[in-house]
């Protein structure tokens, strides 16, 4: 079973838990273990300690690097919508099932409060 | 009348010496390695030595005074030895990108079939050698970081699970003596399927990522770059003997290459299905 570094949750304990618990504020942090490749429109994160890629969509690529920054939930969101205005009513959908995904494959890890 | 000898095997310059002391034992290693062998006087990483004693002897192979198999089943044996050669033949390797993998070399042009044990790799390439493709490996394909990508195999015996024998049934040999059966499948000489063989290095021309499922419609579909070199990922071996991991080579490999996920269990559907996709002119197509 695979825990995050930060909380010692497991990541479907955790997973539970962002869906539950996640407030607009709440902020993460890119896994430094893993480094970019980029293809055309496509990214591949990977880890050589894992011997783990972790294949992205531009769309999630982007979320994972806004994510990466420090933002809030909230925040990504808003910058999320502003790009995409056609899309604004999926948006906090999909930016939270995105980065559960993100936290499931290990790539990106819930900050400390 | 015993008769003691030994092989140098192993590849890509990586040589590990077999030490036998019957004729049984000697012909077990030609049955197991005769695709590579190397000259005697190359440098050895290691030497292991297999002993047939008795007259339903008792089996035992050595790393110096460690003994790695005891018992009397040949097949046990041989796969005990044959995992040793590879993890040999892989430790410290250098030369390429050693993948996990089948490969076949379809007129000239090679096609790497990576996966995972139980995926489907030496039942796919084990119906395409039948079908007149040349056989490479089932096992361990190292790809050169030449701009050709040269595939530079590991050459043995097809190694085939128990449900691989059942869905191949049409196409193995009934009979004869290049098997090794075991309790979990066999060993095949390679050229029982396909007589006509030459060790060769094709350039890689297509990776397809098979997945076995008993009676499913065969499937094809083209993976884009990224997909592709996440799943080779899986299989790829040797990535600390690289420089930078050999991550930049493994991308420009699934830029150029094309890559394909293939699903198949019904094997009626194949032919067509891989000869309109691949970019490689199958022996049964015709102009």
């Amino acid at each position: 079973m695979v825990f995050c570094i930060n909380t010692g949750r497991s990541t479907q304990h955790l997973l539970t838990w962002i869906h539950s618990t996640m407030d607009n504020q709440q902020r993460f942090t890119i896994n430094s273990e893993f480094q970019v490749e980029q293809f055309d429109n496509e990214i591949l994160l990977y880890s050589i300690a894992d011997s783990k890629g972790i294949y992205l969509n531009e769309t999630a690529f982007l979320i994972w690097e806004i994510c990466g920054k420090g933002y809030s939930l909230e925040k990504v969101v808003s910058l999320l919508a502003e790009a995409y205005p056609q899309s604004k009513e999926d948006i906090q959908q999909d930016v939270m099932t995105t980065i559960e995904s993100l936290v499931k494959d290990g790539v990106l890890v819930v900050a400390d409060e | 009348m015993n008769k003691k000898g030994s092989f140098l095997v192993g590849f890509c310059d990586r040589f590990v010496k077999v030490t036998y002391n019957c004729s049984q034992a000697a012909s077990l290693l030609e049955f197991l390695f005769s695709d590579q062998l190397a000259d005697a006087n190359m440098p050895v990483l290691a030497t292991y030595d297999l002993l047939f004693v008795g007259r339903e002897p008792m089996l035992s192979l050595w790393r110096e005074d460690r003994h790695l198999y005891l018992g009397t089943s040949v097949y046990d044996l041989a796969y005990t030895l044959m995992n040793e050669v590879i993890y040999q033949g892989i430790q410290d390797n250098n030369a390429g990108l050693a993948i996990h993998a089948a490969g076949v070399s379809i007129d000239g042009q090679g096609v790497l079939l990576p996966g995972k044990s139980g995926s489907g790799k030496s039942t796919l390439a084990t119906w395409l050698v039948a079908r007149k493709c040349t056989y490479l490996s089932d096992e361990l394909v190292v790809v050169s970081a030449h701009d050709d990508h040269l595939m530079i195999p590991f050459t043995r015996p097809i190694s085939l699970k128990q449900g691989s024998v059942e869905a191949l049934a049409e196409i193995l040999p009934k009979n004869g003596s290049s098997f090794l059966r075991g309790a979990n499948g066999l060993m095949l000489a390679h050229r029982q399927i396909n007589r006509k063989f030459s060790y060769t290095t094709p350039p890689l021309r297509a990776i397809v990522f098979p997945k076995y499922q008993k009676n499913t419609v065969a499937q094809i579909t083209r993976m884009s770059g990224a997909m592709a070199c996440a799943k080779l990922m899986e299989s790829y071996v040797n990535a600390r003997n690289i420089d930078g991991h050999g991550m930049a080579e493994l991308a420009r490999i699934c830029r150029s290459i094309p890559s394909y996920r293939l699903t198949y269990g019904q094997l009626n559907s194949l032919p067509n299905l891989l000869a309109e996709n691949l970019p490689v002119r199958f022996p049964w197509t015709t102009d």
